[in-house]
C-alpha cells in the first residue's frame, strides 16, 4: 500500500476492487443482459393483435378511450402461439409449416391500410419459414420466446419479492439494532398485544373478542398519540395521520363500492347467506348427534320434549334460510335488471361520445355515387365517419331499449318485489324469539294474518315471482311458440300458394296456346299443379297449427290468470295449514274445507281461498305442469287424511297395509300421538326425524346451499358478464380501481403502511412521555426491551418451516405468480433481519455516532446520515443474493405445480412442462434450466463481488 | 446450567405455543373441502357427512384448535406411552387424516422413517465432502485450486436441484441402464445383503444430488471460518514458535474453526421435515415431504398443521441442543 496515494471516495475504491475482479464483472454484463432481455420481453412478446383487433386499437385511439384487448401490438413473438406442426422440433430447426402458410400468418397479422403499400407486398415476399432457434415444446410453442417473456416474470418476481423481504428484514433489524436497549413501554405493549390477539380471535370465529381486543389495541394507540401530540412529536402523528386518511380513503372506497353498487350487494347478499346456511347446518348437526345418542339409548341422552322443541328450532330456521334464498332471488332478479339499466345508460354514453368524434365537414345526405367520386382520403374518411355514425346510432337505440326495458320491468315487479320484502319481513318477525313460545308463536302468526294484507302480498308476489315465472317460460316454450310459428307459416305458405296457382293459370294458357314444344311445357304444368297440390296439403297443416296455437294462446292467457289465483290460494292454504296446526280438530277439517259454519270470518275467508284452490286445480288439470306440481300438494294432504282416519284406531283393525304403513311411519310416531293427545306442536307437520334423516338433510344442504353460496361469495366480482361487458364502455373506472386495491398485494402493503406509520407514532410517544413528565406520562412503565419483542417474532417467525408455510399460504390463493413472489418477500425476511441488527449494533458502537450522538444530533438525523449509508452496502449484497434465491425459489414452486398458471412462461414453469418429454425431446428440459442455472449463477457472483468491494477491511489495497 | 435449561424450556413454550396458533390459523383458514374429492364412489353424501362429523371439520376454527391439540398431545403420550413405557397398544388414536382416515402421528413416524435413511445419508456425505474440501481450499488460498474450487460451489449453488435430478435420472436410467426411483427396486422381493445394496442404491443418488448444495455451502463457510482462525494472533504465535504446519493447522485453528458448525447442528432435526419435498416428489420416495406435500393439496388440515407444528418444536429442540454443545466444547461461552 502506498502512502503518498491519494485520498479517495469509499465509492470509487469499491468501485475499482469490484472491477478487478473478472468473474464479478462477468456477472454484471450477464445481469444487465437479462436485465435488458426482460425488459424488451415485457415490451416485445405477446399476442399480437389481428387486423380487426389493430382496428378497434386505431379507432380506440382516435377516441381517446382504452381498449384492454389482452394483445401487444410491438409483439415479435408470442410466447403463448401454439403451432401443432412444429411440435418438438429441435433447436436451430425451420418450421414444417410452407411459406405460403407463413405469408399468410404475416397477412393475418397485420392490419389492412398496412397490407397495401410497396413495403409490406417486399416484405410479404422475403417471408421464410420460422426459425426456431431454441426449438419448440409439445404444442408448438416458441420456447425462446417463452424463455424471452419468462426472463421479465421471473426477474420481476425476484426483486419485487426481495424488495418486501428487505423492507421488512431492514427496518425490522433497523430497530431492534438501533433502538434495542430500550424498553417497550405499557401503553406500546398492550397495543401490540391486543392487536395481536385481535388479530387472532377475528379468524379464529370470535369476532366478539377481536372486536374487544382492537378497541383496547385502539385506545392504547389514542392514548399514545394523545402524548405525542402533548410532548410536541407533531410530524409523527401528521405521518400517521396522512398514511391512515389514504389507507382509510382505499377501504371506503371498497365498502362503498360492495355496499352501492348491485354487484355489491349481491357480494354480501351472498355472504350473508353463506354465514346463515353455515348456521343451519350446524344446527342440523348437532340436533342429529342429539338424536343419534338418544336412538342408541347412550347415557345422558335428551328426552322427547327436548327433542320436540329442538326440531322446531331447526324448522324454524330452515325456513328462516328459505326465506333468505327467495330473498336473495329477488335481489338477483332486481339486480339484473339494474345492471341492464347500467349497461344501457353506458351505451347512451357511448353514442354521445362516438357522435362528440365525428368532424363537422361530415355530410350524411351524401349519395353512393357522389361518395364513389370523392378523392380517396375523404372517401376513406367519408366511410369511417358513417361508420362511427351507424355504430352511434346502434348503441343509442340499443341503450335506449335496454333502459326502458329495464325501467318498465322494474317498475311493473316492484311493488311485488316490496310487497315480498315485507312479507318475508313481517314473517321472519314471528320466527324471532329468545325463548321460544310456541302459544306466542302461533298468536303472532294469527296477527300477521289478521292483517290479511300480509297474505295477499305474500300469495302474489310469491306466486309472481317464481311460480309464474316457471311456469310462463315452460307455457311459452311448447304452447306459444307454435302459435306465433304457425301464423308466420301460414302468412308464407298463403303467398306460395297464390304465386304457384297464378304459374299453372299461365302454363295452362300456354300449353293451349302453343303449337310447338308441348311436351316441354306439359311437363312444367304437371310440376306445377303437383305444388300447388303439396301447397295447399301443408297450409291446411299448417292452419290446423295456427288454430291449436289459438288455443294453446288462449288456454296460456287463461292459465296466466289461474297461475296467479292459484299462487294466492295456495299460499292461503298454506297460511290456513300454518295456523291452525295446533288445533287438531281444524286439522281435521282441512279435507274438508268448504264446510258449512266457518267459525268467524277470517276462516271463511281462508276456507274460500282454498275452494277456489281446488277449483283451480280442477280447471288447470289439462295442464300437466300444474298437475304436476298440485299432485303432490294434494298428495300429501291425502296421505293426512288417511293417517288421520285409521292412525286412532287399534291396531287390530288395521289391515295389513296400514299395519306395513304404519311402520314405515314410524319416525312420525311421535306426531300421531300428539295428534291424538290433540297437542300438536309444529306448525308445519314436521316430525322429530331420525338421526340418519337429519344427516342426508345436512348433507342436501351442504350441496345446494353451502357449496353455491361459498362459490357466490367468492366469485361474485370476477364471474359477472355485465362488468366485462361494461369494461369495454367508458367509465370502468371503479371496478378496475375495486379489483386493484382489493388484491392480495395491495392489501398487504397498505396494511404494511398503516403498521409502520402507527408504530412511528407511537414510539414518538414513548420519547414524549420522557419529555412532558406529568400525569400523562405515568402509564409509560418501561417493560420488555425492544431488542427482545422484535426478536422473539423474528425468532417465531424462523421456527415455522418455510416451504410448508408456502405451500400452505399458496393453497388459498388462485395460482398466480405474483401472490408467489408476495408469500416468498413475506416469509425470507428473517435473515436480513437479524444480519441488519447485528450490523447496527456494530455501528452504533463505533465512534463517528458517539460523536453525532454528543452533538445532539437527533435519532432520525444519525439513522438517515450516519447508519444507512454504511449499512446499506451488505444490505445491498445480501439483496442481490436474495434475488437469486427467489428465482430458484419461484422455478421450484413452479415445478412442483404450485406457482405460475399455466399461461404465465416463467422458467419453472417451461421446466415443469418439459419434464414429461425428458428423455425423447431433452431440450426442453435443458434450455430453461441452463437459463435458471446462469441467472443464479450471476446474481451470486455480483454479490460475492460487492461483498468483496465493499468490505472495509479490503479497501484501499 | 439446570435453570438455564428450565428457562429456556419455558421460552420454547411460550414461542412452540404462538407459532402453534399461527400456522393453525394459516392452515385451518384455508378454503376448500378435504371430501370434495371422493376416493371412495360407493361412499353416499351422508357418508361423507359423518366423516365430516368424526374429524370435526364443521367446528369453528376455536374448538378445532382446542381439539386438535389436545387429540395431539393425547396422542403423543400414548405413542411414548405403548413404545417406552409397555402400554396397552390397543389405543385408538385421536387424530386422524381427513381423507385418508389413518392416525397421524404413527404414519407420520413410519415416514419419517423413509425420509431419514436418505437425510442421514444426505448429511453424511455433505459434512465429510465439505471438511476437506474447505480446508483444501483455505490452505491454496489464491491459487488456481482454491479459485476452482470457488466457481465450483458457487455454480453448484446456483444449479436447481429438481432440475439436476431430472437430469442425472434421465442419464442413468439411460445409460447405466438402473432403476433408481423409489426407495427400493419396485417389483423384486431382494433379502439380506442384496436388499441392503438396492436401498443404498436408491438412496444414494438422491442424497449425492441433495447434498451438492449442502457440500457447495458448508466447504465455503469451512473456508471462510478457516481463514478467520488463521488471521488470529494464537495461530501467528504458534507458527512462530516454530510448530509444524500440520499441528497449527489441524490442533490449533481447525479445532477453534469447527466450533461454529456446533450450530449447524441445529438444523439437522428440522431439515427431516423442510429439505426434502422437491427431491421426494421428483425421486418418487414415500417419505415425510411428499406426504406434507400432497396433504397440502388435499387439504388434508391436520397432517399439515402436524408436520408444521412437529417441524417448529424439531427446530426449537435443536437450537436448545447445539446452544448446550456449544458451551460444553467452548469454555468462553457462558450459559446466562
Amino acid at each position: 500500500m502506498s502512502t503518498d496515494r491519494k485520498p479517495s471516495s469509499p465509492i470509487a475504491d469499491a468501485l475499482r476492487l469490484f472491477f478487478r475482479n473478472p468473474s464479478a464483472v462477468i456477472a454484471l454484463i450477464l445481469i444487465t443482459l437479462l436485465a435488458s432481455a426482460a425488459t424488451t420481453g415485457k415490451l416485445l412478446t405477446g399476442k399480437p393483435p389481428t387486423p380487426a383487433q389493430y382496428k378497434l386499437m386505431e379507432e380506440a385511439d382516435e377516441l381517446g378511450d382504452s381498449v384492454d384487448l389482452d394483445v401487444n401490438p410491438n409483439a415479435v413473438m408470442d410466447p403463448n402461439q401454439t403451432m401443432l406442426r412444429d411440435k418438438f422440433l429441435p433447436p436451430f430447426s425451420k418450421s414444417k409449416m410452407s411459406k405460403e402458410d407463413w405469408q399468410q400468418q404475416l397477412k393475418d397479422s397485420t392490419p389492412e391500410s398496412v397490407q397495401e403499400t410497396e413495403a409490406f407486398r417486399q416484405q410479404l415476399e422475403q417471408v421464410e419459414p420460422k426459425m426456431y432457434w431454441l426449438g419448440t415444446d409439445h404444442l408448438g410453442r416458441d420456447v425462446l420466446a417463452q424463455l424471452w417473456a419468462g426472463s421479465s416474470i421471473s426477474l420481476t418476481i425476484g426483486f419485487l419479492a426481495v424488495g418486501i423481504s428487505v423492507f421488512l428484514g431492514v427496518s425490522l433489524g433497523g430497530i431492534a439494532g438501533f433502538f434495542g436497549r430500550r424498553p417497550v413501554r405499557l401503553p406500546m405493549l398492550v397495543m401490540l398485544l391486543f392487536a395481536l390477539m385481535g388479530g387472532i380471535a377475528i379468524p379464529a370465529e370470535a369476532p366478539g373478542w377481536g372486536l374487544a381486543f382492537f378497541i383496547i389495541a385502539g385506545l392504547a394507540f389514542g392514548y399514545q398519540l394523545v402524548v405525542a401530540l402533548a410532548g410536541k412529536r407533531y410530524r409523527p402523528v401528521i405521518g400517521f395521520a396522512v398514511v391512515a386518511l389514504i389507507v382509510g380513503l382505499i377501504f371506503l372506497f371498497n365498502w362503498n363500492t360492495e355496499t352501492n353498487t348491485p354487484e355489491g350487494r349481491m357480494l354480501q347478499q351472498a355472504r350473508m347467506m353463506d354465514d346463515a346456511s353455515r348456521d343451519v347446518l350446524l344446527m342440523t348437526r348437532d340436533l342429529g348427534r342429539e338424536r343419534k345418542k338418544f336412538e342408541n339409548k347412550e347415557p345422558g341422552y335428551k328426552d322427547e320434549a327436548w327433542f320436540n322443541e329442538e326440531q322446531l328450532r331447526l324448522d324454524v330456521a330452515y325456513r328462516n334460510l328459505y326465506l333468505l334464498e327467495s330473498e336473495y332471488a329477488q335481489t338477483e332478479y332486481l339486480t339484473e335488471l339494474e345492471k341492464d339499466a347500467r349497461l344501457g345508460q353506458d351505451l347512451i354514453e357511448r353514442a354521445d361520445h362516438l357522435e362528440a368524434h365525428i368532424d363537422d365537414s361530415f355530410n350524411p345526405k351524401l349519395s353512393e355515387a357522389e361518395v364513389e367520386n370523392l378523392e380517396p382520403e375523404a372517401k376513406r374518411q367519408h366511410v369511417k365517419f358513417k361508420n362511427r355514425k351507424d355504430a352511434a346510432v346502434r348503441a343509442r337505440k340499443t341503450g335506449e331499449q335496454k333502459v326502458e326495458r329495464a325501467g318498465a320491468i322494474t317498475e311493473a315487479i316492484q311493488p311485488f318485489a316490496d310487497a315480498a320484502f315485507e312479507a318475508i319481513e313481517a314473517e321472519r318477525a314471528t320466527m324471532e324469539f329468545e325463548d321460544f313460545d310456541f302459544q306466542d308463536y302461533t298468536a303472532r302468526v294469527n296477527k300477521l294474518l289478521e292483517t290479511d294484507l300480509a297474505l295477499k302480498r305474500v300469495g302474489r308476489a310469491a306466486a309472481m315471482l317464481t311460480f309464474v315465472e316457471d311456469l310462463s317460460s315452460s307455457l311459452v316454450r311448447e304452447d306459444v311458440q307454435p302459435f306465433a310459428f304457425g301464423t308466420l307459416m301460414a302468412d308464407w305458405h298463403k303467398k306460395e300458394l297464390d304465386k304457384a296457382k297464378a304459374e299453372v293459370t299461365r302454363l295452362e294458357s300456354a300449353v293451349k296456346q302453343s303449337g310447338g314444344d308441348k311436351m316441354l311445357l306439359q311437363r312444367q304444368l304437371e310440376d306445377a299443379k303437383t305444388k300447388v297440390v303439396q301447397l295447399e296439403a301443408a297450409s291446411s297443416a299448417v292452419t290446423r297449427l295456427k288454430d291449436a296455437g289459438t288455443d294453446a294462446k288462449a288456454q296460456y292467457d287463461i292459465l296466466m290468470e289461474s297461475a296467479v289465483d292459484f299462487g294466492d290460494a295456495s299460499l292461503g292454504i298454506h297460511r290456513l295449514m300454518y295456523i291452525s296446526s295446533n288445533d287438531a280438530e281444524f286439522v281435521e277439517q282441512i279435507p274438508k274445507v268448504g264446510g258449512d259454519k266457518p267459525e268467524d270470518e277470517e276462516q271463511a275467508k281462508l276456507w274460500s281461498l282454498a275452494r277456489q284452490l281446488r277449483d283451480f286445480v280442477e280447471a288447470a288439470k289439462s295442464s300437466t305442469q300444474i298437475v304436476d306440481l298440485t299432485q303432490q300438494m294434494i298428495d300429501a294432504k291425502r296421505t293426512v287424511d288417511e293417517r288421520l282416519e285409521w292412525i286412532t284406531k287399534p291396531e287390530s283393525e288395521l289391515t295389513e297395509e296400514q299395519k306395513k304403513d304404519l311402520e314405515k311411519l314410524n319416525d312420525y310416531d311421535y306426531t300421531a300421538k300428539s295428534l291424538q293427545d290433540g297437542k300438536t306442536r309444529d306448525p308445519y307437520f314436521t316430525t322429530i326425524e331420525p338421526s340418519e334423516k337429519l344427516l342426508n338433510r345436512r348433507a342436501d344442504l351442504r350441496a345446494t346451499y353451502l357449496k353455491k353460496y361459498e362459490a357466490d361469495a367468492k366469485n361474485r366480482f370476477e364471474g359477472s358478464g355485465g362488468l366485462l361487458e361494461a369494461k369495454l364502455q367508458n367509465g370502468a373506472f371503479r371496478y378496475q380501481a375495486y379489483r386493484i386495491t382489493r388484491h392480495f398485494i395491495t392489501i398487504t402493503i397498505l396494511i404494511l403502511l398503516l403498521v409502520v406509520a402507527a408504530l412511528i407514532a407511537a414510539a414518538a410517544a414513548q420519547g414524549a412521555a420522557e419529555d412532558i413528565k406529568g400525569p400523562l406520562a405515568k402509564p409509560f412503565i418501561p417493560t420488555i426491551s425492544v431488542d427482545d419483542l422484535v426478536m422473539r417474532f423474528t425468532e417465531i417467525m424462523l421456527t415455522i418451516p418455510t416451504i410448508y408455510l408456502i405451500l400452505a399460504v399458496l393453497a388459498l390463493f388462485q395460482k398466480d405468480v405474483y401472490i408467489v413472489m408476495a408469500v416468498i418477500g413475506l416469509t425470507s425476511w428473517m435473515g436480513t433481519t437479524r444480519f441488519v441488527r447485528a450490523e447496527i449494533l456494530s455501528l452504533r458502537e463505533q465512534d463517528f455516532i458517539q460523536a453525532a450522538r454528543a452533538l445532539g444530533v437527533s435519532d432520525y438525523r444519525i439513522v438517515w446520515r450516519h447508519l444507512v449509508p454504511n449499512a446499506i452496502s451488505p444490505v445491498l449484497v445480501s439483496a442481490t443474493i436474495g434475488v437469486a434465491t427467489a428465482v430458484l425459489a419461484e422455478s421450484t414452486l413452479s415445478f412442483l405445480g404450485i406457482g405460475a398458471a399455466p399461461d404465465q412462461p416463467t422458467w419453472g414453469q417451461i421446466l415443469s412442462t418439459g419434464r414429461a418429454y425428458i428423455t425423447d425431446y431433452s431440450w426442453l428440459t435443458w434450455i430453461p434450466g441452463i437459463a435458471i442455472l446462469i441467472t443464479v449463477l450471476s446474481f451470486n457472483l455480483l454479490g460475492e463481488g460487492l461483498r468483496e468491494a465493499f468490505n472495509p477491511k479490503l479497501r484501499g489495497r | 446450567m439446570l435453570s438455564y435449561i428450565i428457562r429456556r424450556l419455558i421460552q420454547m413454550g411460550i414461542t412452540l405455543f404462538v407459532v402453534s396458533i399461527l400456522s393453525f390459523l394459516i392452515v385451518a383458514l384455508a378454503p376448500g373441502d378435504p371430501y370434495d374429492k371422493n376416493l371412495d364412489p360407493n361412499s353416499t353424501p351422508a357418508d361423507m357427512e359423518r366423516q365430516r362429523d368424526q374429524t370435526g371439520y364443521d367446528d369453528p376454527v376455536a374448538v378445532k384448535y382446542r381439539t386438535y391439540y389436545g387429540n395431539f398431545f393425547s396422542d403423543l403420550w400414548a405413542a411414548v406411552d405403548i413404545n417406552f413405557l409397555g402400554g396397552d397398544d390397543s389405543y385408538e388414536w385421536k387424530l386422524i387424516s381427513y381423507r385418508s382416515r389413518e392416525p397421524i402421528l404413527p404414519t407420520l413416524w413410519r415416514k419419517m422413517l423413509v425420509t431419514l435413511p436418505l437425510v442421514i445419508l444426505t448429511t453424511l456425505i455433505t459434512w465429510t465432502l465439505s471438511f476437506p474440501i474447505g480446508i483444501y481450499s483455505s490452505l491454496r488460498r489464491g491459487k488456481w485450486q482454491d479459485q476452482l474450487i470457488t466457481v465450483l460451489a458457487y455454480a453448484l449453488i446456483a444449479l436447481p436441484g429438481f432440475w439436476i435430478s431430472l437430469l442425472i435420472i434421465q442419464f442413468i436410467t439411460h445409460w447405466v441402464n438402473t432403476p433408481i426411483i423409489a426407495p427400493y427396486t419396485l417389483g423384486t422381493d431382494y433379502t439380506g445383503l442384496q436388499k441392503v445394496m438396492d436401498a443404498t442404491w436408491h438412496a444414494a443418488v438422491p442424497a449425492f444430488v441433495g447434498a451438492l448444495v449442502g457440500v457447495a455451502v458448508l466447504s465455503r463457510y469451512v473456508k471462510g471460518q478457516m481463514m478467520e482462525v488463521m488471521g488470529q494472533d494464537y495461530v501467528r504465535t504458534a507458527k512462530a514458535k516454530g510448530l509444524d504446519g500440520d499441528t497449527v493447522y489441524y490442533k490449533h485453528a481447525l479445532r477453534n474453526a469447527m466450533l461454529p458448525f456446533i450450530t449447524m447442528l441445529a438444523g439437522l432435526l428440522p431439515s427431516l421435515f423442510g429439505g426434502s419435498v422437491v427431491f421426494e416428489a421428483i425421486y418418487s420416495w414415500p417419505g415425510l415431504g411428499r406426504w406434507v406435500f400432497e396433504a397440502v393439496f388435499n387439504k388434508d388440515v391436520f397432517i399439515v398443521v402436524t408436520s408444521l407444528f412437529v417441524g417448529s418444536g424439531l427446530t426449537l429442540f435443536g437450537i436448545l441442543i447445539s446452544d448446550l454443545l456449544y458451551s460444553v466444547a467452548d469454555p468462553r461461552v457462558k450459559l446466562s
